[in-house]
């Protein structure tokens, strides 16, 4: 790709980008959130017309109008968000869409194709198992395999290990590892710096738009790469001063929250003051069911629910931000924010700024707001503009201005530093560590190792809607281990 | 700059479709519009026509914005307005001899409740037992209609028996009116609701909170804002104002219940609100402008032989138009 530019709006996300992709090599492309990574591959797939730029393939300019052109051409993508059908069969999703056979089945026939394939590859999979019943690991390992039924010689996947357990993480490793020798040529989009150094053979560094490096793997360390991405000397890791817990603030005893067929289970969580309790786990163990039950928007179906000493077997949200429980939701547009109204009316929701009779002068409503903007360091055109001209990071800010600024006993932050770039994700942690150094009990629900460790005072991990405690002194194995299924030990 | 070409486009809709209407009827296009220009606007009575007619439409129009910027669908501002008249006038035929200080609060208090209450079950019905307000409002309409007819043809027909109406309410239940004109105090009303209806929906606390819920209930329910509660007195708040205006058009224009009083208004009513951007204070002119094309109709219809009705034309593709014109602002 050469010169590859796109604009969006006023926004230039990718400026004259270079970018090479050699045969059987796997090509890191690594940046912080809003660099232009997944744009750059969804111009390579067809989703985007670049503004400006030209792609070669096998040293042919081509032009590629839409993903169907791409996977024509050898080209195909694995979305963070995978696209099956989930009651559909593995060979089913495989076959679906290749354009061959439109008006009849051969079933055994596609089974035992998409079998040969999958062996071929490596793959762990049966061809008739329903992709819904599959883990998350199993199902990319379907939407690699889909790609690899093409024919696709090129393999772009954005974020592949966002949502897989480290074992899980291992094994697509291995997988790419075969496909490279395979002669595939495979695009890693990333910002994991650890996992992408075992497997990249050279890597592509994208900051605001801009290629700012490219090179063989073993030409950077992994401090300079961390350089390249962020512009600057990458912010010192968190501090965490010991702090002693006091008092506990929120607990659960043999708490059972829903009743569908995956219930919640906790036998005991206790999060204290000026503690941080980290509960780390793969996405969808049930994280929203443990943040819901915390924060009011569901009660226990059984079990004792405390909060601030006092057993709470019915709470609502309002209840639990009268009593000084704060939410940093784990998604800020859908649960936190009012994206149409502005930053000062989302960071007033919780406690408008009131006088006689609710009277909520604008004027008080822009001072308020316009205090936390300063006090917070969200970077907005103003307190009037809305929420949703704000970048990613600082609509985060809202929240965190908005739950922290009102003294909170208990902080309830599910992955607050989700789609996060270093600089936000540094801030995010420091007001969490400066709230736990005030005495605040904090519950951070993440799906991110790095993160619990770096804040986690204790820890427990979910597994299949079962919340168990990690043994003191967990390490990163150990938590590793637990948050795929096996037992503590 | 936007906000007038969209209202350009609207009115150049209206105005096609005004024409296409006048042609199908086989009248002169120039007549017909002069007519109904005079008939809306010409002279003091046109205008205080139109003022008259503007008046429900920007009460039950305020009904619906409320609803709508909470994101409850009240599709049922015609069955509250009937309610609200209904209730009016079953106090309202009794209260001679009373004082017109306690007369008019007291039946236009009734047609708010009477209202509110018709709202009311259907913000039950959606919170308690998850039906969507959209069909209850909607089948709640005819519910309220079939009731009014009821009434006037029973218990609450004339003493004479003859026509299916009511007696008339008591004097001191009128709303009072300028002299010489047909100019009554609930045009005033209706000016204060509208202020009224801003303040609280972009002044207060719960004016903040309701717009949330409006548009992101997740987020208003995770910061801490009763999410059903504030449906159900929506509904309430919603239904009270058409129910305040059908009891102002039974105690000011009609004096009376009829079975097919003032049909459509609560439909209407949707137009205004979404011509307006469900914006209180705009709710003003956009009922004027409908109100206007009411009173023009029937001045079409005298001079220039088109049938009224077809004024109803003109307003379904005034929806459409200001429909189209608030969705090319958004994109």
């Amino acid at each position: 790709m050469r010169g590859v530019s796109q604009r969006f709006g006023a926004v230039q996300a990718l400026d004259r980008v270079d970018f090479d992709l050699r045969p059987g090599e796997i090509h890191a492309l690594i940046g912080e959130n809003g660099a232009g990574k997944t744009t750059l591959m969804s111009i390579l797939y067809g989703l985007r017309q670049p503004t400006a730029g030209t792609i070669r393939l096998d040293g042919r300019e081509v032009r590629i109008a839409s993903p169907a052109q791409a996977l024509a051409l050898g080209v195909g993508m694995v979305h963070q968000h995978f696209k099956l059908v989930p009651t559909l069969s593995v060979a089913e999703n495989v076959v679906l869409g290749d354009g061959r056979r439109p008006f009849s089945r051969d079933r055994r026939g596609e089974n035992e194709r998409v079998a040969a394939l999958a062996e071929r590859h490596g793959l762990r999979l049966d061809p008739s198992a329903q992709v819904g019943a599959l883990s998350v690991g199993g199902q990319q390992r379907v939407e690699l395999l889909k790609l690899l039924h093409r024919d696709a010689r090129i393999l772009l996947l954005d974020e592949p290990t966002a949502v897989l357990t480290p074992a899980e993480a291992d094994e697509l490793t291995a997988t790419l590892t075969r496909l490279r020798a395979d002669g595939c040529s495979v695009v890693l989009i990333s910002h994991k710096l650890r996992e992408i150094r075992r497997v990249a053979d050279r890597v592509t560094v994208l900051r605001r738009g801009v290629r700012v490096f490219s090179g063989p793997m073993a030409d950077a360390t992994d401090d300079e790469l961390a350089r390249q991405m962020v512009g600057s000397d990458p912010p010192p890791p968190v501090r965490r001063e010991p702090t002693t817990p006091g008092a506990e603030v929120f607990g659960l005893t043999n708490v059972r929250v829903g009743s569908g067929a995956r219930p919640l289970r906790v036998a005991e969580l206790t999060v204290r003051e000026g503690e941080i309790v980290a509960v780390v786990g793969v996405e969808g163990n049930g994280q929203d069911s443990l943040a819901a039950v915390a924060v009011g928007l569901t009660d226990p179906a059984s079990g004792e629910r405390r909060l601030l000493g006092n057993p709470r077997p019915t709470l609502t949200p309002g209840d639990a931000t009268a009593l000084g429980v704060a939410v940093i939701p784990a998604d800020r547009q859908a649960d936190g924010l009012v994206l149409q109204m502005t930053v000062a009316e989302n960071l007033a929701l919780k406690a408008p700024p009131t006088g006689r009779f609710g009277w909520l002068s604008p004027g008080e409503l822009t001072r308020t707001a316009e205090k936390l903007i300063e006090l917070y360091g969200i970077r907005t055109s103003g307190a009037a503009a809305p929420a949703a001209s704000l970048s990613g990071g600082n609509q985060q800010k809202i929240v965190i201005a908005r739950e922290l600024s009102r003294s909170p006993r208990l902080i309830v932050a599910v992955n607050p530093s989700r789609g996060l770039d270093l600089g936000a994700t540094h801030s995010v942690h420091d007001r969490l560590l400066a709230a736990r150094a005030a005495g605040t009990a904090v519950l951070l629900i993440t799906t991110e190792l790095d993160e619990a460790l770096a804040l986690g005072d204790r820890f427990a991990v979910l597994y299949d809607g079962r919340l168990n405690a990690a043994p003191p002194g967990a390490d990163r194995d150990t938590l590793g281990r637990l948050m795929a299924g096996s037992e503590p030990g | 700059m936007t906000q007038i070409r969209s209202l350009a486009f609207v009115l150049g809709a209206s105005l096609a479709a005004l024409v296409a209407a006048v042609l199908i009827a086989g009248a002169n296009p120039i007549t017909a519009l002069s007519a109904l220009v005079r008939g809306s606007v010409g002279d003091g009575y046109a205008l205080a026509t139109t003022w008259v007619r503007a008046t429900p439409l920007v009460v039950t129009g305020l009904a619906v914005v409320v609803a709508f910027r909470v994101g409850v669908l009240n599709i049922g501002a015609e069955g509250q307005f009937w309610m609200g008249s209904l209730g009016a006038a079953a106090v309202g035929v009794h209260l001679g001899g009373v004082s017109g200080w306690i007369a008019v609060p007291l039946c236009l208090l009734t047609g708010a409740l009477a209202g509110g209450g018709w709202g009311g079950i259907a913000g039950l019905l959606r919170v308690g037992r998850g039906v969507p307000e959209v069909l209850s409002t909607i089948l709640l309409n005819f519910v309220a209609l079939a009731l009014v007819g009821w009434a006037v043809n029973g218990p609450m027909q004339e003493a004479a028996r003859r026509y299916p109406q009511s007696d008339p309410l008591a004097l001191a239940a009128r709303l009072p009116r300028l002299p010489g004109t047909q100019l009554h105090l609930g045009i005033l009303l209706a000016l204060l609701l509208a202020g009224l209806v801003w303040l609280l929906l972009f002044r207060t606390a719960l004016g903040l909170r309701l717009r949330a819920v409006g548009l992101n209930p997740t987020a208003a329910k995770s910061a801490g804002v009763p999410v059903g509660r504030s449906l159900v007195g929506t509904l309430v708040a919603s239904g009270a104002l058409a129910g305040l205006a059908g009891a102002v058009e039974v105690m000011g224009p009609l004096g009376r219940l009829y079975a097919d009083g003032s049909t459509g208004v609560g439909y209407t009513a949707i137009a205004v609100a979404l011509l307006a951007r469900l914006d209180p204070l705009a709710a003003i002119p956009a009922a004027l402008f409908f109100g206007g094309l009411d009173a023009g109709a029937g001045a079409m219809q005298r001079e220039a032989g088109v049938p009224a009705v077809l004024v109803s034309v003109v307003q379904a593709v005034v929806i459409v138009a200001a429909l189209i014109a608030a969705k090319r602002k958004s994109d």
